[in-house]
This record gives C-alpha cells, structure tokens and sequence, in this order.
C-alpha cells in the first residue's frame, strides 16, 4: 500500500535519514519505533509531502508523492499526537470543515459524520462543543476527521499519549477494527508495549537509518535471539531451520531470530547454536521486542 | 475553492470578533456622525463639513479590519495545529490564502454597506451630495483594503506566532498611519529627510486624499492607490508560496 524505497533526508550537513526502505501492506498495522530524533517525524513529513525528498520515493498505490501530491494525499490520513481541533466548533462542525477539505460531496458527508462518530464512539456527543472533550475524546475525533474521505493508508503519530488506561484500550480497539477493514496503518511510537500489542510488524528506527523490521505475527510462539560470537556459516543456519520445532529462521548481520514452537524446539536450537551464539529467549512478543530495541539502539549509538 | 471558503465563513461567523469590531466600528461611526452634526458651528450644515470626519471613520474601520483579521489568519493556524492538517489535506497553500482572502472581502463589504448606510442618513439630515461623494471613496478604499489584506497576510504567512504577527503589524503599520495626513508628523519627517515626493506613493494618504477631494483640489492619486492594491494582491500569492516553504510542526 505504502512503499518507500531508498528515502534520504538532510539538514545541511545532518542526515535525518539514510536510505530508509519501508512498505506497509493492506490490512496491515506496521510500528514505526525510535528513540526521539530517530527520524520518525522526518520520515512522516516525507510521506505526507510536508518536505521535499533528497532522493527515494515515496508511493501510496502507484500515485507518487513528489509527482502528484494533492491526489496522494486524498488517499492519506493523518492523525497528530496532539488533535488539533477548532474548540468554539461542534465536534460535527470539525468533521464537516474537514470533509469539505477533501470536497466531500454534501450528503456523502452528512452520511459518513453520524457513521464515524459511532464508530468513534463520539455519537452523543456530535452536537457539543470540542471545547468540552477530554484528550481520549479529542484523539478519537481526530481517528474520525482523518477517515472523512476514506483514505487506504492511515498515519498516527504516538497515539497512546497522554491517554488513560481506557482510552488506551478504546484506540487499540479502533486500530484493530480498521486493520481488518483493509486499511494501511503506519503508528510512530516509542512506546513497546503498545506497539508488540498491536502491530503485524514493527520498525526500529535509530540514527535515521531503520536497523531492524521485525514481524509481530507469530505471536504466539517463544523467539531466541542469537548473536553470534563468531561468523558462522549458512550450513549451521539451515541445521537449525530444518528441525521440526522451528517454524522461522530471520538472519542479519552478526544476528538470528529464531521462532520455535515449543520448548521441545528451543532446546533443539540450543543444542546447535551452543559455543556458537550467545542466545537469548523471550517468551512474549513485549520482552522480544525490548531486548531487540536496547540492542539495535545501543549498537547505533557505539556505531 | 468552495470547501476552504466554507470552513472560512463558518469560522468567522462562530468568532466573538467580527460582532465585537462590528459593534465598535458601528458605534465609532455614531459616535463621529451625531458629533459632527450637533456641532453648532456646522450651523449651515453642508456634506463638505461632514465628510472629513467621514472619510476618517471609514479609513480607521478598514485599517482595523485588515489589522485584525488579516494579521493573525495564517498564524494563528500555526499555532494551533490546524495548519498541518490544512497542509495534509489536498487543498493548495493558495487555495487556503485565496479563502482567507475573499472572506475579509465579503466583511469589507459589510463595512463598506455600513459606511453607505451612514452616509445616506447624514446625506439626508444635511443636504448635499455626501452620498455620491462617499460612493466615489469606495474605489479607493477598495484598493487599499486589497493592499492592507494583502499585507495582513503575508506578514502572518512569514512570522512564526499570532503574538509575533501582530508586533510585526504593527510595527510596519505605523510608518504608514504617520503618514496617512499631508501635514502629519510623518510627511514632515519626509520632507526633513529630502523624501517628500515619496509620499505620492503612500497608500493611505492617496485614499484619504481621494475622500477629501470632492472639497478640495486634490487631485486622486490612482496610480498609487492601484499600484497599492496590486501589490496587496501579489503579498498575499506570495504568502500561498510562504506556507508552502515553511517547516511544519507535526
């Protein structure tokens, strides 16, 4: 749905980002993790065409940004951390300011409001003031103001901040629903968590260049980390692949991520990697995704 | 144009200051209006005594609606965020000035019809060709409206806050409120300066003078109140182009 190839971005003598490569599918919910000044905010305002690109593309479908922006971006929502709103509107009247925007036709317009407040769970509120709703309330009109105009790929930027705990929960929720309706949604976040939660796939972003993408669909199974002591060859790997309680073999450089299906599965792995790999296991996608995030941040940092 | 025009006229209606200005702007034009015809000196009342306090009272509403609506229109987007959803969405930089614009024409015609208005009732308490005479400022204060817009605009586009617009505003303001009079202290300034044949080309001092000039031998300076509303025109372009180069907080 969304492909960026080779995006490069420099502030004079800063580079931002570095050859970034990333591609969201439809349906999927793809996390886009970094420490600050990762290059996450660059990396959106490339892919909204807030900024010109030094060199790469950026696509959604087959409308390139660079080449034709207005109808990119009729395919592109966006929801900012903080939702700006016009607070002496209804939350009705933002939505159809918006919608106008985007020269939704008048009774499509009437139609979609009630329908996405519902789904926002903002219905009753429709007719008040924006100046009255809390921050969750405020996230989710703006779930609802970047729908406005169907669009196939959706941005969020740290969405979870600043949220309570239920609120947190009802924007998991929406997120969900609206991955399973087909949409592309890139989150920018820093938060592990939620991200391990709640994305297909996650990206660590460090230094402006993305070290690691990591799959989040085999949730279920126990992952082991290996690193590496020394350059092993590709018959060792293929040991390793071959036996039956290992269902993935990812390898990088210097590193492997295995997914086993069981103990029985990780103690075969062991077996193999001992003397060769310091191996480390995790047994849920939130601690997989923590140690692989201190690892590839601290690398960048040494590098 | 229609979608960004729309949420424009929304929001301008739904704010306190169009009726707040409305209501000073309405109760200032009275106020000069009933002053000027209880004067007992303007005993043989005539539109030629009216008129400059007229002329004044027009020339203060639109300084104070181009100052206060045009100044903080772009900037004050920016501060509130809503400019990186105005820029994420299909709409063009211009497209969104271009709005912006045509939504303090259409008060500027609510406060020229104001002007109209006042001048019929002096026209018709006084005599004399007051009215025709007002009509005929129109011009001239249309072109100046389109300069002082223009201007508003493009100061809002470059500054960085509502706060530094308004400072900027009035800072570049002042040179040509000074020089407004023939004989203020700014035209005097001017002539100290060696710069006097400079102020041929001061906007509002040629739409002052084209008020005054069915009473005087002033001749209207069309060349500098046209030169004036272009130039209004092409600030505004340029502030499309503006927002397009600035960086946007996301």
């Amino acid at each position: 749905m969304i492909t960026c190839q080779e995006i490069t971005k420099s502030y004079g003598e800063h580079v931002v980002l570095a050859s970034v490569n990333l591609d969201v599918r439809r349906g999927e919910t793809y996390g886009l993790l970094g420490p600050n000044g990762a290059g996450k905010t660059t990396t959106f305002k490339l892919v909204l065409g807030l900024e010109d690109l030094d060199s790469g593309r950026v696509l959604v479908g087959n409308r390139d940004v660079d080449k034709d922006r207005a109808r990119f971006l009729a395919d592109v929502g966006y929801v900012p951390e903080v939702v700006p709103v016009e607070p002496r509107k209804t939350a009705r009247q933002n939505l159809r300011d918006v919608g106008r925007l985007y020269d939704v036709a008048s009774q499509e317009l009437e139609d979609r409001i009630p329908e996405l407040l519902s789904f926002v769970g903002l219905s009753g509120t429709g007719g008040d003031r924006v100046t009255t709703f809390s921050k969750g309330m405020r996230q989710r009109l703006g779930i609802a103001r970047s729908l406005l105009h169907r669009p196939d790929l959706l941005l969020l930027d740290e969405p979870f901040s600043g949220l309570d705990p239920e609120a947190q929960r009802e924007l998991r929720r929406l997120v969900e629903t609206l991955a399973s309706e087909g949409l592309a949604l890139l989150i920018a976040t820093h938060r592990l968590a939620e991200a391990s939660e709640m994305c297909d796939r996650v990206g660590i972003l460090h230094e402006g260049r993305l070290r690691q993408e990591v799959p989040l669909d085999d949730r279920s199974r126990e992952s082991i980390h290996a690193n590496f002591l020394a350059p092993v060859g590709e018959e060792v790997l293929a040991a390793v692949n071959d036996l039956d309680g290992v269902g993935a073999v990812e390898r990088g450089n210097g590193w492997a991520r295995i997914l086993a299906d069981d103990d029985l599965g990780v103690s075969q792995v062991r077996s193999i990697l001992q003397g060769k790999a310091r191996l480390t296991r995790y047994r849920s996608p939130k601690r997989e995704l923590e140690g692989l995030y201190d690892r590839v941040t601290s690398e960048g940092s040494k590098a | 144009m229609i979608g960004p025009l729309r949420r424009e006229m929304t929001t301008m209606l739904m704010s306190w200051r169009l009726p707040v200005f409305l209501l000073v702007a309405g109760g200032y034009l009275t106020y000069k209006l009933s002053t000027l015809l209880a004067d007992p000196t303007v005993a043989v009342a005539s539109a030629w005594t009216v008129l400059p306090g007229l002329v004044e009272a027009g020339l203060l509403l639109v300084l104070g609606l181009a100052f206060l609506f045009s100044l903080d229109a772009l900037s004050r987007e920016r501060d509130s965020g809503m400019m990186a959803i105005l820029r994420v969405t299909p709409v063009t930089s211009h497209r969104i000035v271009a709005a912006k614009l045509t939504v303090l024409a259409v008060i500027y015609v609510a406060v020229a019809l104001l002007l109209v208005a006042g001048a019929a009732v002096a026209s018709f308490a006084v005599g004399g060709p007051l009215l025709s005479a007002l009509l005929g400022f129109l011009g001239p204060l249309t072109l100046v409206f389109s300069f002082l817009a223009g201007l508003g605009l493009f100061i809002s586009a470059a500054t960085g806050s509502a706060r530094t617009s308004f400072v900027v505003g009035a800072l570049s303001f002042l040179p040509l409120w000074l020089t407004m009079e023939p004989d203020g202290p700014g035209q005097v300034l001017l002539y100290h300066l060696g710069a006097g044949s400079a102020s041929a080309w001061i906007p509002l001092e040629a739409a002052y003078l084209a008020g005054l000039s069915p009473l005087s031998a002033f001749q209207t300076r069309w060349p500098a109140l046209v030169g004036a509303g272009v130039l209004g025109l092409v600030l505004a372009a340029i502030a499309g182009t503006v927002i397009d180069r600035r960086e946007v907080s996301l």
